[in-house]
């Protein structure tokens, strides 16, 4: 017999205690695994919408926090940026939440600088994308938005209380693209009544542009336009307030439903030493040294958190995979589980573990064994 | 000739509820290696109390503990004694419910230096040597009392120790059951050379003893060796 086979043994008596107790780590590392995976999800096709686009660089104008989203700022600096050396082309943006006909929810709506390189990625599959100025009150939708709003080419969409008519149905490779609604930027313009006002510009570089001369470049436009901020894809998800703010939750969430998972997981096995006082006064009276007690029951603990960990690591992934296809999460969120997400949910469930399991195996370890012997 | 001293207290007290009651004062005894000892005395009057300072279970509050002229001082020293020099054997058994007879016999063994082949090996020869090699894979609660004693008789004998301290060994077992018990606690003794100290109520343990100690209120009354 082994070690393992004594603690499985343990573990295998109270089998709906330590299957409640593994359930109840699980429920904390599935919510970690769930929000973190949705957060790194939502990260990357943020990242994506500018790999699709071919923008290499975003400049935004920072307000007080060095964060996004941003206020607008003139146009005119468009033309100032094109112009600077190693910039290839240019096209302003305007990026918003707004509510679309009655839905409750914000879509995101895009105002895309006509001409621009920025509509040369859109697949159509529906009408037109006209690629310039555009019919006067023309609006596209991403595939996703138009199932959500249910319309088709020719359906008008109310917007702001103006009625504008469905040109164009287009899919991309981003997630938020195709859940958006499109417009020729002077139309948004005019719609939010902001005109010759962009909040974003985005920006293809030369192809010949080493890093160097890229970070140059960014500093050469921090410096020259007061308040400006040139970000490379990857950072504007970065130094998303609405993501960081929604990260900060997450790790709060989490953190609590670990902590009560813990709790769990202390109660159980502190449980288990009395009920067993006089068996670990047994086995203290053949001699098990008081280092061996202790590793059984920080085994025993570590093990029901690790097979938390498992359990909540698989409910997280399985559960955010049937989120993104249901109602209105779809098309929203996209799960993101890397090795480091998944390896990073059992070294905290392992560590709980050891946290859960100190005390109840410090309490068996400090019994006397004759004391122990005598409970019966 | 004179065997050598194994076990010995000296001026032993031992007091429990803050004093309020007194187990055991002024206790001095020395018991020799390959003796057969039996501990008689009414319920209560510290035999249990005793046995468990014998077996470094349990530290006295004043006096002292030898095994083989060192004390026994300290958790360490204490469960290090008990894993390499002795054996216990209890009323109430003491084996764990989850386990096997075999994986029973082999708790103590984690302790010593064998590998889990080892261990399997040794515990099936033991509980061939107290009868029970028919219910190897049997959990207690699927054994007999008088089964459950010789499982426990088997696991006392795991290290190889040199004394076996065994506490009211036939007190829940039937007269059968009990007189197969007390056979093989003697057969330790005669054939293996054990020191074994028996604290019983039964006289027909006491009556096999060499040597009988009575008890009385917390102090040894009579030691009288028992005739041959
Ligand atoms: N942990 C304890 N706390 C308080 N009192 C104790 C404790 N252990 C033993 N005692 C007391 O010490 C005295 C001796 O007890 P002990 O168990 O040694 O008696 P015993 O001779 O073994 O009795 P029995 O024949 O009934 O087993 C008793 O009065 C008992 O109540
Ligand atoms: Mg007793």
């Amino acid at each position: 017999m082994t070690l393992g086979l004594l603690i499985w043994k343990n573990l295998w008596r109270r089998r709906t205690r330590s299957l409640l107790t593994v359930a109840g780590v699980a429920v904390g590392v599935a919510s970690g695994v769930a929000m973190a995976g949705i957060a790194k999800g939502y990260e990357q096709s943020l990242a994506r919408v500018y790999a699709a686009r071919g923008a290499d660089l975003i400049i935004t104008r920072l307000s007080n926090h060095k964060r996004v989203p941003t206020t607008y700022f003139e146009q005119a600096r468009a033309s100032d940026i094109a112009a600077l050396p190693g910039v290839q082309a240019v096209a302003g943006v305007v990026w918003v939440m707004l509510n679309v006909e009655e839905e409750s929810i914000p879509v995101l709506v895009e105002g895309w600088e006509p001409g621009s390189f920025l509509w040369d990625h859109l697949k159509l599959r529906a009408g037109s994308v006209t690629n310039g100025p555009g019919d006067a009150d023309c609006i596209y939708l991403g595939v996703m938005c138009a199932e959500m709003l249910k319309k088709k080419v020719g359906d008008t969409v109310r917007m702001e209380s103006r009625a504008l008519r469905v040109a164009g149905i287009f899919e991309s490779n981003s997630m938020f693209e195709n859940g958006s609604t499109l417009l020729p930027l002077p139309l948004l313009q005019s719609i939010l009544g902001n005109e010759g006002k962009i909040n974003f510009l985005n920006v293809r570089l030369a192809p010949e542009i080493t890093a160097g001369q890229v970070d140059k470049l960014r500093q050469t436009i921090q410096g020259r336009f007061r308040g400006l901020k040139a970000f490379q894809a990857e950072e504007i998800a970065q130094n998303s307030i609405g993501l960081q703010a929604a990260k900060a939750m997450c790790l709060a969430a989490t953190s609590i439903a670990l902590l009560i998972g813990a709790l769990g997981m202390m109660n159980t096995l502190l449980m288990s030493v009395f009920e067993r006082t006089s068996e670990i006064g047994l086995l203290m009276a053949v001699g098990w040294r008081r280092r061996r007690v202790v590793a059984m029951i920080l085994l025993e603990s570590v093990i029901l958190s690790l097979a938390g960990a498992a359990g909540g690591v698989l409910t997280g992934i399985i559960g955010v995979r049937i989120m993104q296809t249901m109602g209105f999460m779809q098309g929203r969120i996209a799960g993101e589980f890397s090795l480091g997400l998944i390896g990073t949910a059992f070294a905290v469930a392992a560590l709980l573990g050891m946290l859960g399991g100190i005390y109840p195996a410090a309490r068996a370890a400090s019994m006397s064994p004759s004391a122990a012997l005598r409970s019966e | 000739m004179s065997a050598e001293t194994i076990l010995a207290l000296q001026g032993v007290r031992r007091v429990f509820d803050g004093g309020r009651v007194v187990a055991l004062q002024g206790v001095d005894l020395a018991i020799q290696a390959g003796d057969f000892v039996a501990l008689v005395g009414p319920s209560g009057c510290g035999k249990s109390t005793l046995l468990h300072l014998l077996g470094a279970l349990d530290e006295p509050d004043a006096g002292e503990v030898r095994f083989g002229g060192a004390k026994l001082v300290g958790t360490a020293v204490r469960s290090r004694c008990r894993a390499r020099n002795i054996g216990f054997v209890f009323q109430s058994f003491h084996l764990l419910p989850t386990l096997t007879a075999l994986e029973n016999v082999q708790i103590p063994m984690f302790e010593m230096p064998w590998s889990s082949g080892e261990r399997q090996c040794r515990a099936e020869s033991l509980l061939r040597e107290v009868g029970l090699e028919a219910r190897l894979h049997h959990r207690p609660s699927e054994l007999s009392g008088g089964e459950r004693q010789r499982v426990a008789a088997a696991r006392s004998l795991a290290n190889q120790p040199q004394v076996i301290l065994a506490d009211e060994p036939t007190g829940n077992l039937d007269s059968a059951s009990a007189a197969r018990v007390l056979d093989l606690l003697a057969s330790f003794h005669r054939e293996r050379g054990l020191t074994l100290v028996v604290a019983t109520h039964d006289p027909d343990v006491a009556g096999r003893a060499s040597r009988r100690i009575t008890m009385r209120d917390g102090r040894i009354l009579t030691d009288t060796p028992s005739l041959p």
